[in-house]
């Protein structure tokens, strides 16, 4: 016998479809987030997998410098001087052996510009021909020979239309130099080297034209026949110097898939942490919909149990129903986000990222969660309407009025600011006392922030009544009978009403909070540069690589020019810790930016001492005159006297500053790279002409970016906007499930109110005027919401700004026109949402309406 | 004149010769049954101190003006309302001795119920919905008494029909079935005509004295309309929570000139 409980699930379901359809696409969009993300990340990570494998395939062993501490996989390691290869080549055992180069080389298109990547490198590399070593493949044409010929990648071939046969130029660091382009390579499968621009030289001069002073990034080694790895590994270790290392392929290949890996870890998390918020809001949708449901339905629910059904079985019927929708959202979800992780990767690439073709990996850790997630949160959704739905009493079945069992709003009230302030004091313990690192961090902030919602969305309903009336008055004055019912109706059920604001709230919540963050941070980064900076140019290029001091050298020999000086950047270690270090000209800097100096002079670096930044000084109770011992990457030490203390590490970016000479010393094979150079023009300088002879010198850095001060702020604030815009468009998706739901409510308040409706109607109100009575009902629950989150928002995203590190925010500054433009985006997104339900009530047929029970 | 006036609150017994109980025994009773609604100032003394017993294989009628408290001692008797005071019982069972569990499981096993606004579930076609209780219980119903019910309620052909696709009079017959499939101790019908043109208000209310005539069924109605009233044995009038007369055997006019009194 089919369960008679089931059977009135499931045809409620298919008589009311779309009563459950908006919820179940809350469920669907939450579950296609959490899905895609995980496809995505799992895509990726066995493409590059696969891609890594491939091209270290035939690699035995690799030579190359130790690194002291730090990250392996990821640190920047020394060089390996060129001899070392020779000697490699002479060891019995070694088949073959080559040194890898991939050195600074950006290319230029047909019209001269450097090809720009999205932050991949743009490299020069060694090719003499596919060999079993290396992955790199020759898509056509052939090797280079001689200093007069290159290969490029064939994806940056084909973007730039450059055939076998064609000029290319490349800018290297000694001059522009143009190429005959003989081949195309590839890397394993690939016709690209995901992202990054490649040019290849014949090995017997890429030395040469990459400037790399006679070393290698490192030398792959392929064994003889019968030779293993361990035995190949000691007998290759034995012929090297101290800093030198010798690691299996597997190393090499376990070293670079981890990295990779890591990546995507960090890229997953961030798509999961949007997925949370956009599940979150969901509940609020799902538990909203099966309130009203359960509301709508007291008359039938009190049938069954007149006739003998008892509270569990009712109960069953709402928790059956959920789990109907939850299993379907959730299966719909899982396909949506394969489409979801392809939509990304499509994204990204349009982006120029570069991303290989990849299978769709789905692993059953991704359907289990997926399903998991949407199927447990719809049931825990529906958890209180279910209980509510045992509680109606069976004789509701005749009098309906009595199936309402109103809680009582001061416990409610009650409740929701505990959880509020509990809600408040976590977060604060999260941000500002910061137990247990990272973790601690992110789980204390976000549990707290989620008891934060809960709360404040509790509270909203004690407040809902009068704050809608108090919105909804503009409306009353202005739009007459259907504005003033759109304001009674707004009020007339408060839970519902905060309900489905409060699934608003959350999202414009974060919204306002990060625009306060993004505020606070670019008020921070002018402060700084006008307080802290007085050079009028700046130069860097896009990849991080870096520069040529020759470029600093010529631009500080104009003669307008008063004075540039370079910046570099490096680690080092103090204490047992890796810490940011920045270089500098002991000559210059001081000059140019203002870093604070409490005690000594910037000048005194130059006899190889260091300043510290207070914070350290305080921690590690140093004074002036104090010896640090530090260790370098590359594992060699020096003891370093303190020479001043500074305050401000808002420009360097970093709490340790030494001399540009303290850091090439510690690491004499690295090519010294400039990484950032700010300049100054003489008093008397006219700009238009050192800017042309900047310009002029420009040219043959394709890749280097000069800005003025106000290019510079311009672009920064740029960067800024744009991750903003990113995070948002992140949160958009929270904000669109929000709007579903107010759409939703309508629906369903509309279907509830047919018999009203009609009324309405039947009295003489126009369908044009039943659609405003919707449509600003919509409207005021959206700006309800809306300001909810605003209200929240804006000392979260003040709490948040004041919890980030001082280098980067120094100061809290609340963005009143963007916050007042949100309320502005809810009065319309209202308007959107009430079309359906606007729509749905004005089709209805006035006598069947009247008619209705 | 059968008329029996009383003084409230007070015990209606049995009638000597009720028309088709064969002999007596209580389907129901209520011992002072009390029930207020509010408190202090609001207080509302729906039902005040009723007594009262319904015979098994009787068809009664319960009456009285807009408030008198007829619909509530229904509820109460039905357990679907508990009393403030006093006692209810079906057959043996004392309601009050029962908890929710075994008070739906009364209400599923002995008691059966027709609305005012037939109340059926709309998604279930008729038979469903005539074996709801039976469903709810997990219990098959008795196809031959099924077959019985469904032949003296005419509703043979509209079985598969939806609520909706049914008049209000064919909507009512199953209602009524409904009542009648799970062969429930007593049956109580909440103005089961009010929503019906007096022809479909006659075939329930035909119906209903044929259940107690012929399938010996116990049925108490609450209703406002006097020619519904007459087609039960015995009428109990009803007025500020108190049970103010009874008649037996009613006519439509004798129970009209009743009301009329209570205006005075």
């Amino acid at each position: 016998m089919t369960d008679v409980i089931t059977k009135l699930t499931l045809r409620g379901l298919r008589s009311h479809p779309l009563r459950f359809f908006l919820a179940a696409f809350a469920v669907l969009l939450g579950v296609s987030f959490v899905s895609g993300a995980f496809v995505l990340s799992d895509s990726l990570r066995k493409t590059f997998d696969g891609v890594f494998t491939q091209i270290n395939k035939g690699i035995d062993v690799q030579v190359r410098s130790k690194v002291a501490f730090g990250d392996q996989a990821q640190a920047i390691r020394d060089p390996v001087p060129a001899q070392v290869l020779d000697a490699v080549r002479r060891i019995d055992g070694v088949a073959l052996a080559n040194g890898t180069l991939f050195r600074n080389a950006p290319l230029l298109d047909k019209a001269g510009k450097a090809i720009k990547t999205t932050g991949a490198p743009t490299a020069g590399v060694d090719f003499g021909g596919e060999t079993p070593l290396s992955g790199t493949k020759l898509l056509a044409g052939r090797a280079p020979k001689g200093d007069g010929e290159a290969v490029i990648d064939g994806v940056t071939a084909d973007r730039n239309h450059f055939k076998v046969g064609d000029q290319v130029t490349a800018a290297l660091d000694q001059g522009k130099r143009t190429f005959t382009l003989v081949g195309l390579i590839g890397q394993g499968d690939q016709r690209g080297f995901a992202g990054a621009t490649i040019v290849g030289f014949d090995p017997a001069v890429a030395s040469a034209l990459l400037d790399t002073g006679g070393t290698y990034d490192s030398i792959d080694i392929a064994a003889a026949k019968g030779v293993s790895q361990t035995e190949l590994i000691q007998r290759v270790s034995a012929a090297l110097p101290g800093n030198l290392e010798a690691i299996t392929g597997k190393q090499v290949r376990d070293e670079a898939t981890t990295a990779i890996g890591k990546i995507f870890t960090i890229f997953g998390s961030v798509l999961l942490g949007f997925a949370a918020v956009a599940l979150f809001v969901s509940t609020f949708i799902i538990n909203n919909t099966f309130r009203i449901i359960v509301g709508q339905r007291v008359r039938e629910l009190a049938l069954l149990r007149a006739v003998g059904a008892d509270a569990k079985q009712v109960r069953r019927l709402v928790v059956v129903e959920a789990l109907l929708v939850g299993v379907l959202a959730s299966l719909l979800g899982l396909l949506a986000g394969v489409g979801v992780a392809k939509g990304l990767v499509a994204l990204f690439n349009a982006g120029g990222a570069g991303f290989p073709d990849s299978d769709t990996v789905l692993k059953p850790r991704t359907i289990v969660i997926a399903l998991t997630v949407g199927i447990g949160v719809t049931l825990l959704s529906s958890l209180a309407p279910a209980l509510r739905a045992g509680r109606i009493p069976p004789v509701a079945a005749m009098r309906p009025e009595l199936g309402y069992e109103a809680r009582g709003s001061r416990r409610r009230f009650m409740v929701g600011l505990v959880v509020t302030v509990l809600g408040g004091i976590l977060l604060g313990i999260g941000l500002f006392g910061r137990p247990g690192g990272t973790v601690g961090i992110i789980g204390l902030s976000a549990v707290g922030a989620i008891a934060l919602f809960l709360g404040v969305a509790s509270l909203s309903a004690t407040v809902a009544s009068r704050a809608s009336l108090l919105i909804g008055a503009p409306f009353a004055r202005l739009f007459r009978v259907p504005g003033e019912l759109a304001r009674q109706n707004a009020a007339r059920a408060p839970r519902r009403t905060s309900a489905t604001a409060s699934a608003l709230m959350i999202g414009l919540a974060l919204v306002s909070s990060f625009s306060v963050v993004g505020a606070s941070v670019k008020a921070s980064f002018d402060k700084t540069l006008s307080r802290a900076v007085t050079a009028d140019y700046f130069i860097s290029d896009d990849n991080f690589q870096g520069f040529t001091p020759d470029l600093t050298a010529k631009i500080a020999a104009i003669p307008q020019m008063e004075v540039a000086s370079a910046l570099r950047f490096g680690q080092m270690q103090v204490e047992g810790d890796g810490k940011p270090v920045a270089a500098g000209d002991p000559a210059t800097l001081g000059r140019l930016v203002n870093i604070g100096v409490k005690e000594g002079k910037l000048e005194d670096l130059a006899k190889g001492g260091l300043f510290v930044q207070t914070d350290p000084v305080r921690d590690l109770k140093l004074k002036v005159g104090d010896v640090v011992a530090v260790t370098w990457p590359n594992g060699t030490t020096g003891q370093l006297p303190v020479v001043g203390i500074f305050s401000d590490a808002s420009v360097l970016n970093a709490n340790w500053l030494v001399s540009l000479d303290t850091l090439s010393k510690a690491s004499p094979l690295a090519p010294p790279r400039d990484m950032f150079v700010a300049a100054k023009l003489k008093n008397t300088a006219d700009p238009a002409t050192a800017r042309a002879a900047i310009d002029a010198i420009a040219v043959d850095y394709p890749e280097v970016r000069i800005e003025d001060q106000a290019e510079f702020r311009k672009r920064q604030l740029g960067q800024i906007n744009q991750s903003l815009v990113v995070v948002n468009g992140m949160l958009f998706l929270a904000v669109v499930i929000a709007l579903l739901g107010i759409a939703n409510t309508l629906a369903l308040s509309v279907f509830e109110r047919t018999r009203e409706l009609g009324l309405l109607r039947a009295v003489g109100m126009s369908r044009l005027q039943l659609r405003r009575m919707v449509r600003w009902e919509a409207v005021i629950v959206a700006l309800f919401g809306a300001l909810l989150g605003v209200v929240i928002g804006t000392p979260l995203g003040a709490a948040l700004s004041t919890a980030l590190p001082k280098t980067f925010v120094s100061g809290v500054t609340v963005p009143a026109g963007q916050l007042l433009s949100l309320l502005l985006i809810a009065l319309v997104a209202g308007i959107v949402a009430a079309i359906f339900p606007a729509w749905r009530a004005s089709r209805m047929d006035v006598l069947q309406a009247i008619g209705s029970e | 004149m059968h008329t029996i006036k009383h003084e409230a609150p007070m015990t209606v017994m049995p009638p000597p010769h009720a028309a088709g109980s064969a002999s007596f025994t209580a389907a129901a009773g209520a011992t002072n049954a009390t029930k207020v609604y509010g408190k202090g100032d609001s207080e509302v003394r729906a039902l005040d101190g009723v007594s009262v017993t319904f015979a098994k294989g009787q068809f009664s009628a319960i009456m009285g003006p807009s408030g008198s408290g007829k619909s509530t001692l229904m509820h109460c008797m039905a357990g679907l309302d508990s009393l403030t005071d006093g006692e209810v019982s079906i057959g043996e069972t004392r309601l009050s001795e029962l908890n929710e569990r075994h008070l739906t499981q009364l209400r599923r096993d002995k008691i059966g119920f027709v609305f005012q606004a037939y109340n059926l579930v709309p998604t279930l076609n008729a038979l469903e919905n005539m074996t709801l209780p039976l469903s709810l219980a997990g219990r098959k119903p008795n196809q031959a008494w099924l077959d019985q019910v469904i032949d003296t309620v005419g509703l043979r052909d509209r079985l598969t029909h939806r609520p909706s696709e049914l008049s209000g009079g064919q909507q009512q017959r199953v209602a009524v079935s409904r009542a009648l499939v799970s062969q429930p101790e007593i049956i109580f019908a909440d103005e089961p005509t009010g929503n019906l043109d007096s022809r479909a208000g006659a075939e329930i209310l035909d119906f209903m004295r044929r259940a107690v005539r012929e399938l010996g069924q116990t049925i108490v109605m609450v209703t406002h309309d006097p020619v519904a009233a007459s087609y039960a044995d015995r009428v109990i009038f009803l007025a500020d929570g108190r049970i103010v007369d009874e008649m037996l055997e009613p006519t439509s006019e004798r129970v009209l000139d009743r009301l009329k009194r209570f205006g005075d």
